[in-house]
C-alpha cells in the first residue's frame, strides 16, 4: 500500500513520489524512440564516425599524395588553365586522362596547381602554376571517403543519408539524457 | 536497384530484427534461433560492408562489381543467409517447442 504523500513534501519525500502517468507515458516514448533510432542509425554513424577519424587523420595514413615544395613563381606568370590541364593529362597513362578532369584546384599562395582526374581511383596531379613541372603525382584516396562521409557515394541524395544520421543522434542523445533524468520511471 | 536494396539493408532489416525480437523468450526454439541467426548475420554484414567500402578507398565503378555488389547486398543477404542456416542446422530435432 502506498503511504501518503503529504501537500509540503520535502524533497527526499519528492524523490519517493511515484511517478506521474504523464510521465511514465513520456519516458516510455524516449525509451523506445532510443531503441528503434539506436538500431536504424547505428551503420551510418559507424560508417560517419571511422570516415571522420580517417580524414582526421589523412596525412598520417598516407591518404593523399604530397605535393612536396613549389618552386617560387609569380602568380602572374601562371601558364593558361587549358596549358596546365593539357600537361597533367601528359603525367598519367591515357586510360586515366579518358576520364576527364575533376577539378583543379589553383594554389596561389604556394604557386601550384592540383589537377584530380575522374577516374575510379582519383589520381590527381601536382604542377608549378608559372611552368607546369611536375610536382608530385598521387591517388586522392581521401577523396572518396570523404564523399562517403557526406553521403555523396550513394548518389545526388546521399548526403541526406548523413543528415537523417545526425538527426537520428541528436534525438537519440535527447532522449538518452530524458532516460538519465528520470531512470525509475517504468517504462513496461 | 541496388541503392533501394542498400537502404533496404540499412534501415528495414534492423527495424524488422526489432520487431521480430519483440517477446522474444515466447518464440520457440527454432524462431530464437533464426532470430539469432539473423542478428548475427547482421553483425558479419556490417563488417563486410565497412571493410569492403574503405579497403582500398576507391570509388565503386562497374570495373569493381564484386565491391559494389557486396557493398549494396550484404545488409540484406547475410542476414538472410544467417536465418536460413539458422533453420536448415536445428541440432533438436524437438518440433519447435517453446522451453
Amino acid at each position: 500500500m502506498n503511504k501518503a504523500i503529504p501537500a509540503q513534501a520535502t524533497p527526499a519525500q519528492a524523490a519517493r513520489r511515484p511517478p506521474s502517468r504523464a510521465l511514465r507515458t513520456l519516458t516510455r516514448w524516449m525509451f523506445y524512440s532510443h531503441l528503434w533510432l539506436g538500431v536504424s542509425v547505428a551503420f551510418l554513424v559507424i560508417l560517419i564516425s571511422i570516415t571522420g577519424v580517417l580524414l582526421n587523420h589523412k596525412r598520417g595514413l598516407g591518404l593523399m599524395p604530397d605535393a612536396g615544395a613549389a618552386p617560387a613563381g609569380a602568380f602572374a606568370a601562371s601558364l593558361p588553365l587549358p596549358v596546365l590541364a593539357s600537361r597533367a593529362a601528359g603525367f598519367v597513362t591515357p586510360e586515366i586522362a579518358a576520364s576527364g578532369i575533376d577539378r583543379m584546384d589553383v594554389r596561389p599562395g604556394k604557386g601550384l596547381i592540383k589537377v584530380r582526374f575522374k577516374d575510379s581511383r582519383i589520381t590527381e596531379v601536382t604542377l608549378a602554376l608559372h611552368d607546369g613541372a611536375l610536382l608530385g603525382s598521387g591517388v586522392r584516396s581521401d577523396s572518396f571517403i570523404e564523399q562517403l562521409h557526406s553521403g555523396d557515394v550513394f548518389g545526388d541524395s546521399g548526403y541526406l543519408l548523413s543528415d537523417l544520421a545526425a538527426l537520428g543522434l541528436i534525438l537519440i542523445a535527447f532522449s538518452g539524457f530524458w532516460m538519465w533524468l528520470y531512470p525509475h520511471s517504468r517504462v513496461r | 536497384m541496388s541503392l533501394l536494396v542498400f537502404l533496404f539493408g540499412l534501415f528495414a532489416v534492423p527495424l524488422g530484427m526489432l520487431l521480430s525480437c519483440h517477446r522474444f523468450k515466447r518464440r520457440t526454439r527454432r524462431q530464437r534461433r533464426m532470430l539469432w541467426g539473423m542478428v548475427a548475420g547482421y553483425g558479419v554484414s556490417l563488417l563486410v560492408v565497412l571493410l569492403v567500402s574503405l579497403v582500398p578507398p576507391v570509388m565503386w565503378m562497374p570495373a569493381t562489381g564484386l565491391r559494389s555488389f557486396l557493398v549494396h547486398w550484404s545488409l540484406a543477404l547475410l542476414p538472410a543467409l544467417g536465418v536460413l542456416i539458422a533453420f536448415v542446422t536445428n541440432p533438436r530435432a524437438d518440433g519447435g517447442q517453446s522451453t
